[in-house]
């Protein structure tokens, strides 16, 4: 199926961005992943009806994707996937809350336009600051910080391992539907009585696979004495690169900006 | 049915970050102890990816014309049990957040709790595992299976209505957010329930030993008490409960406010049509109208946008164009250079 | 060197995948394993892993015999590349599969680095280091997939089908590959010009017992023997 090609084309292209190499792409793990979370904690803790204030979070995700060169396209993707149920809940509150904000020129706007609008906006900057994040971010990175972070080591290898198996799983079943697709009568897609076999079928494999995997494990010491700890030190430059990422908008959460702008016009 | 982070405040997402991973750290501690944990991690790993790729499949509903997946949960759980079956849905869930923006990073402790923790901790222990406590039949299975997806997707998109009230962002009434949430995951419930069946009835065909080991592997830990079962669902009830006492308190007014709307009498000029259903829904859907939560934010008031706000706010929105561009120039010709050097 | 002594390796319903089976494999020669499918060959690798348990009989890695307590050490010395490589790359970059092995020793990051870089430039792919398994070519995997056994520093390298997957290029690739590694070696083929060039020796079995061993030009040529094996003979 188309979508299942375009899935591992997704980690592949993200596989590649993250490889590169930038002011972003080279800070510590834990500073790209608190810088992350920050932002996305700070856009999130605004009030429903401000907009406003928002805005300038946006030189976060424009100066971060310019330093780093992770295309925008890859943005419009993901905000198409988040969206239709951030649709949905915007659309009620135009619906159902209409008190009036302001006006423009005679055109009344309701605070429900304002928070519908408001929506949207934070909606597009959290995953961005999140597509940011695994783009400079390669996976044995990110994992090697979540044991850092003393996560357990038994999930974070699980991490790792389904990451490295949904191309493998996502291709077998790719190759299984076009098998059963040149040999069925229908267009549409797989039939509801067939998938009990189907859907099987797969499961088996994996859990043979999981076999076969575990055996390869085995002969290469599995379980050993791990006691890996990669060690990390932080750097002046990610010391900075946090500070910068997450003061200001910090500021800009506390104090309210657009009162400035009231003031000047 | 993945929360997205627009629509969830901090407090909400830290407090289900903190459940989740409590769950999580618990699993894993279980497995370990379980002696066959080694054997459990590639198996674990490679169905993780397998539900991942299963969710991919797109069926037809005969009648419908309709398309529809399956989500994988009771699934898992039926191969492996339900502390490893978190612990692999726990993994996919994140990688979907990360890679493919399937809900957001302050969401992924809500998605882990409703998809995750609900059906693996709680479903599976107490309805599907009962069921089939007795023996492995087709019938028992295809019930089990049936009865565990609809609870299942029930109470974890009940948890997403919850959670997203509970922040305060939506505006959404809760009676008419259930009403529209719970019949439509109870239809896909259903179909996730009898395509489970269908499956877990294959492999107990083909290769009935994977299941037996599953499901002899978690009795055996029958010293898994219902005592500890119940804790997890009292400390579930405390937060919900809490975080919903808390928000109802702390805004009175939301009362007034909300039946204002109801009524219709807003000053805008209602054009008619939707806006009069959308209100005689709420008036029918209104279960509990004194439960509407204002966002507890509200400082900030609409007002921030004004005729100079959006001036200030264009303005911002250029400047970061700009900024934006400029860098990227910047870079350009950097990297130009660098290759002319380079050749 | 590996010394194999009359083992006995059974199925769960009783047959016998491998039926008396003895053969000795001294240090630095490189030995195929030739047989029709299910004739045990697959079998017969992971039990000198450890990896299926043997019923009877003994065998004996550089002197260590095989069993419960000696698995880990075996293994190290052992190192098994599999039919699929994809069964041998579990981890999201190849670095992190190659250090697996030596990880899972408890050698240090700087030593682990040091082996996992040795391995991969050895077989000429150092280049993949920070890569992922996906959209690597069968060759390329088939590198990684050794290079996985390599870091462990084995005396010996057994392998399962080698040239699966792979096209002529990368075939060819791997044939000088295999001829310049010193290690001792045990590959199951149904390959037979591959065979016939890495292995001077060879080991035919039918049915889990030893049909043959010897000169391998020699047995792959004899149409006799390779009929009553069920495989086609060499020309």
């Amino acid at each position: 199926m188309a979508n299942m090609q375009s899935k591992i084309q997704e980690i592949y292209s993200l596989e590649q961005l993250s490889g590169r190499k930038s002011a972003v792409h080279d800070r510590h793990p834990l500073v790209k992943l608190l810088s992350a979370f920050v932002y996305i904690v700070l856009v999130v803790s605004f009030g429903r009806h401000e907009f406003g204030r928002l805005i300038p979070f946006i030189f976060y995700p424009v100066v971060l994707m310019a330093l780093s060169e992770t295309p925008w396209s890859l943005v419009l993707r993901r905000v198409a996937i988040a969206i239709p149920f951030c649709l949905l809940a915007g659309i009620s509150n135009i619906i159902f809350d209409r008190a009036i904000a302001f006006s423009v020129g005679g055109i009344a706007v309701s605070a429900g336009v304002v928070s519908f609008f408001s929506i949207l906006f934070r909606t597009f900057l959290c995953v961005t600051a999140v597509l940011i994040l695994v783009a400079v971010t390669p996976v044995s990175q990110l994992s090697n910080q979540l044991r850092r972070l003393r996560v357990p080591d038994l999930f974070v290898t699980l991490f790792e391992m389904v990451y490295r198996y949904i191309g493998v799983l996502l291709d077998e079943a790719s190759t299984m539907y076009t098998a059963y697709m040149l040999r069925s009568t229908e267009h549409k897609g797989l039939h509801i009585r067939h998938m009990g076999s189907f859907v099987g079928q797969l499961l088996i494999r994996s859990y043979d696979r999981a076999e076969r995997v575990y055996n390869a494990m085995k002969c290469r010491g599995y379980p050993g004495r791990d006691t890996r700890k990669i060690k990390a030190p932080l750097s002046g430059a990610d010391y900075v690169y946090l500070a910068a990422t997450t003061l200001p908008f910090i500021l800009l959460r506390v104090f309210d900006i657009t009162a400035v702008f009231e003031r000047i016009f | 049915m993945h929360m997205a982070d627009a629509l969830l405040s901090p407090a909400v997402g830290g407090a289900m970050y903190a459940a989740s991973g409590a769950a999580i750290a618990y699993s894993a501690i279980k497995v370990k102890k379980d002696e066959l944990s080694e054997k459990k991690l590639p198996i674990m790993a490679v169905t993780g990816a397998f539900v991942f790729a299963a969710q991919m499949i797109n069926f037809t509903i005969p009648g419908t014309g309709s398309s529809g997946h399956i989500g994988g949960g009771i699934l898992l759980c039926a191969m492996l049990g339900g502390f490893p079956a978190l612990l692999s849905l726990a993994a996919v869930l994140i990688i979907q957040c990360l890679f493919f923006a399937d809900g957001g990073l302050l969401a992924l402790g809500c998605n882990i709790f409703n998809i995750g923790v609900l059906p693996c901790l709680l479903v599976y222990p107490l309805i599907f595992k009962p069921i089939v406590r007795k023996g492995l039949t087709y019938k028992r299975i295809t019930i089990a299976s049936i009865v565990s997806a609809v609870v299942g997707l029930q109470l974890g998109a009940f948890g997403v209505v919850l959670q997203t009230l509970a922040s305060g962002i939506t505006q959404l009434p809760f009676g008419t957010f259930a009403a529209l949430m719970q019949p439509i995951h109870l239809a896909i419930g259903l179909v996730e329930g009898v395509i489970t069946a269908a499956v877990v009835c294959f492999v107990y065909k083909m290769r009935p030993e994977i299941l037996e080991s599953a499901i002899a592997g978690t009795t055996i830990k029958s010293g898994v008490p219902v005592k500890k079962v119940v804790a997890v669902l009292a400390v579930v009830t405390v937060l919900v409960g809490g975080l919903l006492s808390w928000f109802a308190s702390a805004n009175p007014d939301g009362l007034e406010w909300s039946i204002e709307k109801t009524a219709g009498t807003t000053e805008l000029e209602s054009s008619g049509g939707i806006f009069d259903s959308a209100a005689a829904v709420q008036e029918a859907t209104a279960i509990l109208p004194d439960y509407n939560f204002p966002s507890a934010g509200e400082e900030g008031s609409a007002a921030g946008t004004s005729v100079a706000g959006i001036v200030g706010g264009a303005m911002t929105f250029a400047l970061a164009g700009a900024t934006g561009l400029l860098i990227s120039a910047a870079k350009k010709k950097k990297n130009r250079v660098e290759s002319k050097a380079a050749s | 060197m590996i010394e194999v002594k009359d083992i006995t390796v059974t199925y769960p319903d009783g047959t016998k995948a491998i039926d008396t089976l003895s053969f000795t494999i001294r240090d630095g020669e490189s030995v195929a394993l030739v047989g029709a499918n299910g004739a045990g060959k697959t079998t017969l690798l992971l039990s000198l892993v450890g990896v299926l348990p043997v019923q009877s009989g003994s065998i004996l890695v550089d002197g260590i015999e095989l069993g419960k307590s000696t698995l880990n050490e075996v293994r190290r010395r052992v190192g098994m590349v599999f039919q699929n490589p994809d069964d041998q790359l579990f981890m999201p970059m190849i670095y992190d599969d190659v250090a697996f092995g030596p990880r899972n020793f408890g050698l240090s990051e700087e030593d682990v680095e040091k082996r996992v870089l040795s391995a991969l430039t050895e077989l000429g792919i150092a280049h993949l280091r920070d890569r992922s398994s996906l959209k690597l070519s069968g060759g390329e995997k088939r590198m990684a997939a050794i290079a996985t056994v390599l870091s462990m520093e084995p005396t010996t390298m057994i392998f399962d089908e080698p040239t699966a997957f792979l096209d002529p290029r990368a075939r060819r690739n791997l044939i000088q590959v295999l001829s310049r590694l010193p290690h001792s070696k045990l590959i199951a083929t149904h390959d037979l010009s591959f065979a016939a060039e890495v292995c001077p020796r060879t080991i035919l079995i039918k049915k889990g017992r030893l049909f043959a061993d010897g000169d391998t030009l020699e047995l792959l040529r004899d149409e006799k023997l390779m009929d009553d094996c069920g495989i086609e003979a060499l020309r």
